[in-house]
């Protein structure tokens, strides 16, 4: 963690690798689509053993499982493995394929989009099994979607055009498109060509936004529908996406942008090759690739997942007990602002009490300034409607409720929700945190006095 | 022959060449009385002893002057100045000052040697002893000679010849001569040294016809981006041959070390020719030098007395010999660098802490000089006008006091920079600064600050920018240091013609230049505070941005000079007091007046023995208060009430300081005073709104009083405090802030301690 840039909030930033594993192909047991997690199990301990890290010493970060793994059927297991090898690790998602969007975007063209405020940027991130789709604005990702589409649905011999082995959407796509071929058997060109022109159209509808193009014979490609937000009408009218490309397509295709030669088609046993040559002759997709370029190309969601799935909370927090933390997989129930009706806030304690380990509420400050004078008085009448809701609802004293704020207020609005401290509730109240349409929340072991966070189930 | 040779054979020719062809930078063979590196023994240089003072007596068209001492002559003989004035050093009028110069232009220099300056027990302290070790071999030449005649002699000299008198010269001697010269006179002969006033670590800085800069990116959380941000801008600027010297905001071991790091990887991956230097204070750098930290460039904060230089910098001469030699033997640069430390002076600090020894702003700041000369020093540079109003009232003030500041560091054969800079409760502008800027230009100054925009957000002040030193350049005809030089010309930043001109270059002023991608630089621009703008116009920013730093400024400096509103802070009833201070100018001007209750308002107060007793303050941002207070003030007093805390009525006393909660605590005997404070602005618009609390732990029973003594090692112990800052709305939100108070009023009450011993016994119960 490093100290903020202005306020001197801590934030996580200056990273750097400090060590990298060998690719290793995902285990999975024989003859059946479940994961090998005894041979997983050994590659984990191998990594902590080369990267000589303490499991226990990891502050924040985040395990994602993808693509055909997150197929796996025992996918979860593996998340709940990776977790309890890992100790304090906040994110072990199975199949989320929203935040893999969003990671992707923040990784790939976070900064680039800030850089450019009032421009659209569209994130492809296209790597062996998806594509994850996100439209960001001024750095905020705004939609997110995910499509079977990538480049390992038909696996070949390396450097060749044998088939090795085909997903499920690769056989209905060659159903579709009349490609009588199965494994072993060597593809023409022109089925090749035929095949990526389907994926490129594709790709160039999810560039569109176009939701129609995947009803119908091709909905089974769609994990996430993905369209275009309603905009304000300046932008509607006037801004068309900026379309940035990321994972090993995406690599490829700004290597030959900056005058790498692509390698020769099969190099790396699958299309990724033609699918990159593909977008690089599209109209479409190709029209902004020499005007900017998105940062981590393959790597861009490793990266979202290091820098951007762990927020850090500010430094002045309600927590009079800290040994309550970490707190995982917490439901986030419901969203308040602090002009909400008494109604409404009981309501929300009502569902988050009932919650058997404990719930979060997101609170948004957003609509009054710190220097509102008004402030204070909301602050404590807001404040005084939860202390008198918890005196009426009397919850278990060690069951955790924690407000979420996205405002500099947590230590007051948790005094004034605990009644200074003299309320029997287990409230925790950490303060600098976005709001985000998720459904679960993570929360590490305070750190310098500020509290990791991570969101999954993303919205 | 030059047929045969490569490329490399030839340029190494060239260097060669140029190497044996320089004068010898800043070596102590041609100035110094010591012709090796060894420090001569403090107990080996010779000072008379002192000898009672004496009274000057003049008679000037028809009016008698008498002055008591060389030390009230040499105050009254200078320009009125804030800090004399409230010193009472200050002549009363014009024909008193003239009568001190014509007494002082009929004094020897060995008048001046033969009555050293004394502390205030009547000793010769360690700074001025440094000051005796003069070139005794040319004093024997020029001690006879007046001061007027003196100076006579070096209008007439060449640069060499006053460089060697120079060598003969004490810092008092300086200061007395310096009194005696007009702005022509000072520019005159400053120019004349500006040849020799070299010095040398991996560049070569202070050659004719070059103009350096010193690459200032501070930041005010030490963050690594922004800090890399203000590196890459100000090298696109042309700026940084001198230094990348940054003050930081954290002066512990591991931030300096890792900031040290951060430098050194900048400088190796942009591979300018440079050195680093955080300016920490020397004790940390010589840890962080043990630990394998890059200290290439030792610095250190100097002052003109003892008792300024070791009670208040906590630094001696032996500290600094220490220093010194360590560098030498273990530096970085060792065998490289001819030079390697680097000092920082300004008039005034003195005056500011109270620890002159009756001695004016432009003599103490001489004796710096005479103490930085002993180390040969890469780079010495005043920052006058950085205190404020209470050393330097105005434009004229400053500039003044930095025409002299140049003169007599070059005088005593320094390579002397200067940082013309001012702080916004000051009444200097940013005009009285350029105007400043140019004069010491004139004057042959070798070096000066690059403060982005001229906006130092870490120190609240303002300082030359990369623009102002390349319009420098480009008005006077100079150029950076050649090894700079030419790493600018192939980055771009500059272009050389044919006839060797140079000119700014397509990437100058462009500091993407140094970044792999728009995203890098957009993360490292997201880390700096007041953004303003990276576009120019010419050598200057263009239009656009400098109206926003202008703008900014001034809404800041308004914060300084409004007045509280009372009416406006709210609903809570508050008692009004008045301070000392009867005017705003006056409570700008002297610190002292605003740190106690004027007498009528004490008159009218008795102890009320309470918990809690909150004291608001304009401080130096009437603004801050009133931006904050009506969002802090009602969650404080419920946060004390609940934890049924006795408060006596909020106190409201504009035109006050810190120290006021101690006028009020003696007072009123509470055990807490919660002073609200308005702070010093920086540079924009918002921070002019920031507020701080300062929680001061009365120590009213005498155990806790001694146990507080024996930590602090002030045996007169009566408060102890915490400050919570950064209280605005782009900092610690004031809604927030109230009820992290309360939680430290808390524990203070609990503990019974304040600051330092209240963090050591929080721990202990951790």
């Amino acid at each position: 963690m490093v100290s903020g840039s202005v306020s001197g909030r801590m934030e996580l930033g200056d990273i750097r690798i400090l060590y990298r594993s060998a690719m290793r192909f995902t285990p999975f047991k024989a003859g059946c689509d479940l994961l090998n997690l005894e041979q997983i199990e050994i590659i984990l301990d191998q990594w902590l053993t080369e990267s000589r890290t303490d499991a226990n010493a990891i502050l924040a970060g985040g395990v994602i499982i993808t693509g055909l793994a997150a197929r796996g059927g025992n996918a979860p297991q593996l998340a709940a493995l990776v977790e309890s090898r890992l100790g304090e690790v906040l994110i072990a998602a199975a199949y989320d394929p929203g935040l893999e969007s969003w990671l992707a975007f923040m990784g790939s063209c976070g900064a680039l989009s800030r850089s450019r405020p009032g421009c659209l940027c569209l994130n492809m991130d296209i790597g062996g099994g998806t594509t994850n789709t996100a439209l960001g604005l001024n750095g905020e990702v705004l939609r997110t979607g995910c499509h079977l589409l990538g480049a390992r649905h038909v696996r070949l011999v390396p450097q060749t055009r044998q088939i090795e082995a085909l997903t499920p959407e690769a056989h209905h796509l060659f159903a579709e498109f009349g490609i009588a071929k199965n494994v072993g058997e060597v593809l023409r060109e022109d089925e090749i060509t035929r095949f990526i022109a389907f994926q490129i159209q594709a790709l160039e509808r999810l560039a569109c936004g176009d939701l129609n193009f995947f009803s119908g014979p091709f909905s089974c490609l769609e994990q996430l529908p993905f369209h275009f937000p309603a905009l304000p009408p300046l932008l509607a009218t006037t801004t068309e996406p900026l379309i940035l490309f990321s994972g090993g397509v995406g690599e490829l295709v700004y290597q030959a942008v900056n005058g790498v030669p692509l390698p020769p088609a099969g190099a790396f046993g699958d299309l990724g090759v033609d699918l990159a040559a593909g977008i690089l002759r599209s109209p479409v997709l190709s029209r902004h690739l020499r005007t900017a370029e998105p940062e981590n190309g393959g790597r861009a969601t490793v990266y979202g997942l290091a820098l951007h799935s762990t927020e850090v909370s500010g430094a002045t927090l309600h927590m009079p007990r800290p040994d309550t933390l970490p707190l995982r997989h917490l439901p986030v129930v419901a969203g308040l602002t602090l002009t909400d009706t008494p109604e409404t806030v009981l309501s929300a304690l009502m569902l988050a009490l009932r919650q058997p380990k404990g719930a979060c509420l997101q609170v948004d400050f957003s609509a009054l300034s710190p220097t509102d004078p008004a402030l204070p008085g909301h602050l404590k009448h807001f404040g005084s409607l939860l202390a008198e809701g918890l005196r009426v609802l009397r919850p278990d004293p060690a069951l955790p409720l924690v407000l979420l704020l996205n405002g500099n207020a947590g230590k007051t609005l948790g005094a004034y929700a605990s009644d200074w401290g003299r309320l029997p509730v287990n409230l925790l109240v950490i303060d600098e945190v976005r709001i985000r349409r998720a459904d679960f929340v993570n929360m590490g072991r305070p750190h310098s006095g500020v509290v990791p966070v991570a969101f999954y189930g993303i919205r | 022959m030059a047929d045969s040779l490569s490329k490399h054979e030839m340029d190494s020719l060239v260097a060669s060449i140029v190497n044996m062809l320089r004068p010898q930078a800043n070596s102590p063979a041609s100035t110094s009385p010591t012709p090796t590196d060894e420090l001569p023994p403090l107990e080996s240089i010779r000072v008379p002893d002192p000898k009672p003072e004496q009274a000057y007596t003049v008679e000037l068209l028809g009016r008698t002057h008498i002055f008591i001492g060389l030390k009230q002559l040499l105050g009254n003989a200078d320009i009125s100045k804030s800090g004399e004035r409230v010193c009472g050093l200050a002549a009363s009028d014009e024909a008193a000052r003239e009568a001190a110069r014509t007494l002082l232009s009929s004094l020897t220099l060995q008048h001046i040697f033969d009555n050293p300056l004394t502390d205030a027990q009547g000793r010769v302290d360690s700074v001025m002893r440094v000051n005796y070790a003069i070139d005794h071999t040319v004093f024997a030449e020029i001690a006879p000679l007046t001061l007027g005649q003196f100076k006579d002699k070096l209008m007439g000299s060449t640069g060499r010849q006053i460089r060697r008198m120079g060598a003969a010269l004490t810092g008092v001697m300086a200061a007395a001569l310096v009194k005696l010269l007009d702005v022509h006179e000072m520019l005159f002969l400053t120019r004349k040294l500006k040849t020799g006033a070299s010095a040398k670590a991996r560049t070569f800085i202070g050659t004719a016809g070059t103009l350096s800069s010193r690459l200032q990116p501070n930041h005010p959380t030490d963050n690594l981006d922004g800090i890399t941000a203000l590196v890459y801008t100000g090298l696109s600027l042309g700026c940084g041959d001198c230094m990348l010297g940054l003050n930081p905001a954290t002066d512990t071991v591991d931030n300096i070390s890792l900031i040290l790091h951060h430098l050194d990887k900048l400088r190796r991956e942009t591979g300018v020719p440079t050195q680093i230097c955080v300016l920490s204070h020397i004790k940390t750098q010589l840890q962080c030098l043990e630990a394998g930290a890059p200290v290439e460039i030792m610095f250190q904060s100097l002052a003109g007395t003892d008792a300024t230089l070791i009670e208040e910098f906590d630094v001696t001469v032996d500290l600094l010999d220490t220093a010194y030699r360590t560098m030498r033997d273990k530096g970085p640069l060792a065998g490289v660098a001819e030079n390697w430390m680097y000092f920082e002076t300004g008039q005034g600090s003195e005056v500011s802490y109270d620890k002159h020894n009756g001695m004016d702003m432009t003599t103490t700041e001489a004796l710096c000089y005479g103490l930085a000369r002993r180390y040969r020093p890469f780079m010495v540079n005043n920052v006058t006008g950085f205190i404020g109003p209470e050393t330097h009232l105005d434009n004229f003030e400053m500039i003044y006091s930095n025409l002299q500041d140049h003169f007599m560091g070059k005088l005593l054969g320094l390579p002397m920079g200067m940082a013309p800079c001012f702080t916004l409760h000051s009444q200097i502008t940013t005009e009285g600064q350029q105007m400043a800027t140019e004069l010491l230009t004139a004057g042959g100054c070798n070096y000066y600050m690059d403060v982005y925009l001229n906006t130092d957000r870490m120190l609240a002040y303002f300082d030359t920018s990369g623009h102002d030193d390349q319009t420098m350049r480009e008005l006077h005809g100079l150029k950076p240091a050649p090894e700079f030089l030419r790493w600018t010309v192939q980055k771009g930043i500059f272009v050389e013609d044919e006839d060797g001109d140079i000119e700014r270059g397509p990437n100058w002023g462009n500091p993407r230049l140094f970044c792999s991608s728009e995203s890098e630089f957009q993360r490292l621009r997201e880390a700096l505070p007041a953004a303003y703008g990276f576009e120019n116009a010419g050598p200057r920013p263009a239009n656009a941005v400098t109206r926003l730093v202008r703008a900014n400024q001034a809404v800041a400096r308004e914060a300084i000079y409004a007045e509280l509103r009372p009416a406006e802070l709210g609903p809570i009833p508050l008692r009004q007091l008045p301070t000392a201070a009867p005017s705003k100018t006056a409570h700008l001007n002297d610190p002292d007046l605003g740190s106690r209750l004027s007498e009528s308002a004490l008159a009218g107060l008795s102890p009320e023995n309470r918990d809690v007793q909150i004291l608001i303050s304009d401080g130096l941002s009437a603004e801050a208060i009133q931006h904050n207070i009506s969002a802090l003030l009602p969650v404080l007093m419920d946060g004390l009430a609940a934890h049924k805390l006795s408060m006596g009525t909020p106190i409201l006393a504009p035109y006050g300081r810190v120290k006021l909660a101690e006028s009020v605590g003696t007072t009123l005997q509470p055990k807490v005073i919660i002073n609200l404070i308005g702070e010093r602005p920086g540079g924009d618009a918002l921070a002019s709104r920031s507020m701080s609390a300062y929680l001061f732990y009365r120590l009213d029973d005498e155990a806790t009083r001694q146990e507080a003594a024996r930590l602090s090692g002030n045996p007169d112990i009566a408060y102890e405090y915490t400050v919570i800052s950064n209280i605005y709305s782009g900092g610690l939100p004031p809604v927030e802030a109230a009820s992290v108070i309360v939680e430290k009023v808390c524990e203070m009450l609990a503990f019974r301690a304040g600051g330092n011993r209240l963090e050591q016994i929080r721990r202990s119960k951790n």
